[in-house]
C-alpha cells in the first residue's frame, strides 16, 4: 500500500506501519488507524450499551459483580478460573448471585487483583455526570491493607 | 552518566523489543528483517478454540516464537529466566539493571498502568524492554509507544506474574552474545524456508492457505446461521486481529512485504521484488476485506453484496499467498 493512501490523521491511537514510499522503498511511517478513527465510535457505543445492561442486571441480582467484570475485560471464563485459581464450574458458581453471596472473602479479594480493581468495587459503581465528568474525577487509592481503599473525588 | 536507551517505536512488540535489545548492544537490524528470519507471516482460523465465544483468528505465528526463530537463525544467543518466586524475580531484574544491562520481559498487557485503560486487554505476551531503575521506579521501553515511560515496582511485578493462558513466570531475556559477522544470508534463507512450510505445507486445514479457504467457506456460513450481534462479533474480532495488533497493517503482510524487499537486496536477487510486490498486493486485499467486513458490522452497504465480496476476495488472497510461497520455495531450494 502507498503511503499516500495509509496515513490517517488520528492522534489519539497512533501505530507504525509498513507502506511503498515514494522512491518505491518500503519502510515504517507512523499514522492513526483507518479502522479506528472511523469504527471507534461504534465500539464505544456497543461498550456502553452492554455496561449499560450489565449494570441493570447486576442492580437487579441477576448476574454476580464476577460476571459483570468477566465481560466487561473480554477475560473467558476459562481464562478467568485459571486466573484466579478454581475450577470453571466453581466459577460459574460464582457468576450467579446466590452463589456470590457464600464466597469467601480471600477468594474475592483475588478476583478484585485479577480484574485490577480496588476490592470494594466488586460491591460498588461510581458514576460522574457525563456534564462533569472533566471537572470531578474518582481517585481511588489502594492501602496497604488489600481490603481497604480510600475514595477521593477531585474537584477541578 | 547513564547511556541513554535508544528506544524506537515498532509495530509488533515481540519484533520491536528485540530490534530495541540488539540496538543498545551496537547491532542495527530492521523489524521486517527480525519478522522474516522469525518466520513470523502466518495464518490460522480455529472455530474450536474460543475466547468469549468467539473464534481464535491469528495472522501470526505463536507468541514468542518469532523471537526464538529469529535469535536462532541469526546465531544470537540469548539469556532467558523463569521464576517462581515474583520477589526473586524483581531483585534479579534489579540486579541486571545494576549493572547496566537492559532486558527484555514478557508481561500482561491489562496491567501495564501506561497504556490507555480504554486499549488495554488481558494479553499474556506483550513483550517490553526496562532498561533503568530510578527513584524506585522502572523506566520503560515498550516498543510499541513513540516514547519511553515508567512503572511502579508493585505494577510491574503484577503484570510480570499474571495467570491464565500462557502464564507467566517472570520471563526475562536479553542477548548473551552476538557473532561479529552474522550469516544475514543464510538466516533469510532458513526464516523463508519455515514459512513456506507453515504456510503451504502445513498439513492442519485450519492453517496456511489452506485456513484462509477455511475462513471464506466459514464466512459464507455465518451470513445465514449467525444472529446479528454473533456475526458482528465474529466479523469485528478478524479486523482487530488484522489491523489493531501491532500488525504493521493488513496482519503482517505489509512487513513481510518489506522483508522480501531487503532479501532482494541481501540475496542480490530481483526476483524478491516482484514476490514483494505481491504479497503486497495480498495486503491490500486484506485491508479491502477489513473495510468490508467493518461495513457489515456498522450496518452499511449491500449485506449480500459485502458477503460475496469478501468470500471473493478471501479466495483470491489464498490464491496469490499461495502462488507466491510456491514462487518462494522455487527460488529458495534452487
Amino acid at each position: 500500500m502507498k503511503e499516500k493512501d495509509l496515513y490517517i490523521d488520528f492522534k489519539p491511537q497512533q501505530q507504525v506501519y509498513y507502506v511503498e514510499k515514494e522512491d518505491q522503498s518500503y519502510g515504517p511511517i507512523i499514522s492513526g488507524s483507518y479502522t479506528t478513527k472511523n469504527f471507534l465510535d461504534d465500539y464505544w457505543y456497543k461498550k456502553n450499551n452492554l455496561e449499560q445492561s450489565l449494570r441493570r442486571q447486576l442492580q437487579d441480582e441477576e448476574i454476580s459483580p464476577v460476571y459483570y467484570y468477566m465481560l466487561l475485560q473480554e477475560i473467558g471464563p476459562g481464562d478467568l478460573a485459571k486466573r484466579v485459581g478454581i475450577s470453571i464450574r466453581k466459577l460459574k458458581k460464582h457468576c450467579k448471585p446466590q452463589y456470590f453471596k457464600k464466597v469467601r472473602l480471600n477468594q474475592l479479594l483475588k478476583y478484585a487483583e485479577v480484574f485490577n480493581i480496588p476490592f470494594v468495587n466488586l460491591f460498588q459503581t461510581f458514576l460522574v455526570k457525563q456534564d462533569k465528568k472533566e471537572q470531578n474525577k474518582v481517585e481511588q487509592i489502594q492501602t496497604k491493607n488489600p481490603y481497604y481503599s480510600i475514595t477521593k473525588i477531585v474537584a477541578e | 552518566m547513564a547511556k541513554e536507551f535508544p528506544h524506537k517505536q515498532h509495530a509488533h512488540c515481540e519484533n520491536g523489543s528485540l530490534c530495541n535489545l540488539l540496538r543498545n548492544e551496537g547491532v542495527e537490524i530492521s523489524e521486517p528483517l527480525v519478522f522474516g528470519t522469525g518466520s513470523g507471516i502466518f495464518f490460522a482460523h480455529m472455530p474450536f478454540i474460543k475466547n468469549q465465544g468467539i473464534p481464535l483468528t491469528s495472522f501470526r505465528i505463536l507468541p514468542g516464537k518469532i523471537y526464538w526463530n529469529a535469535t536462532k537463525n541469526l546465531g544470537i544467543k540469548m539469556a532467558k529466566h523463569q521464576y517462581k518466586n515474583p520477589q526473586k524475580a524483581m531483585d534479579e531484574l534489579d540486579e541486571m539493571l545494576l549493572k547496566g544491562k537492559p532486558v527484555g520481559l514478557l508481561t500482561n498487557l491489562y496491567y501495564l498502568p501506561y497504556f490507555p485503560q480504554e486499549y488495554r486487554f488481558h494479553y499474556n505476551s506483550h513483550n517490553t524492554i526496562i532498561y533503568r531503575k530510578e527513584n524506585g521506579h522502572y523506566l520503560v521501553s515498550d516498543p510499541v509507544l513513540e516514547k519511553t515511560t515508567t512503572i511502579s515496582y508493585y505494577d510491574l511485578m503484577k503484570a510480570r506474574f499474571a495467570k491464565g493462558v500462557l502464564h507467566l513466570k517472570g520471563d526475562m531475556y536479553y542477548p548473551l552474545s552476538i557473532p561479529e559477522q552474522s550469516n544475514i544470508q543464510k538466516a533469510i534463507k532458513k526464516g523463508i524456508k519455515t514459512t513456506i512450510n507453515l504456510m503451504i505445507k502445513n498439513p492442519v486445514p485450519y492453517h496456511g492457505i489452506t485456513g484462509i479457504s477455511f475462513l471464506a467457506k466459514k464466512i459464507r456460513k455465518w451470513e445465514t446461521s449467525l444472529d446479528e450481534e454473533t456475526l458482528k462479533l465474529f466479523l469485528g474480532n478478524i479486523i482487530r486481529m488484522q489491523e489493531e495488533t501491532g500488525t504493521g497493517g493488513a496482519g503482517f503482510r505489509f512487513i513481510y512485504a518489506a522483508f522480501l524487499l531487503e532479501a532482494a537486496k541481501v540475496l542480490k536477487d530481483d526476483r524478491f521484488r516482484q514476490l514483494s510486490e505481491n504479497i503486497s498486493t495480498a495486503g491490500d486485499n486484506w485491508r479491502a476485506f477489513a473495510l468490508h467486513a467493518a461495513k457489515i458490522c456498522k450496518d452499511r452497504g449491500n449485506r449480500k453484496e459485502e458477503f460475496d465480496y469478501m468470500v471473493n476476495i478471501l479466495k483470491d488472497i489464498a490464491e496469490l499467498e499461495k502462488n507466491t510461497y510456491k514462487e518462494l520455495k522455487n527460488i529458495i531450494s534452487k
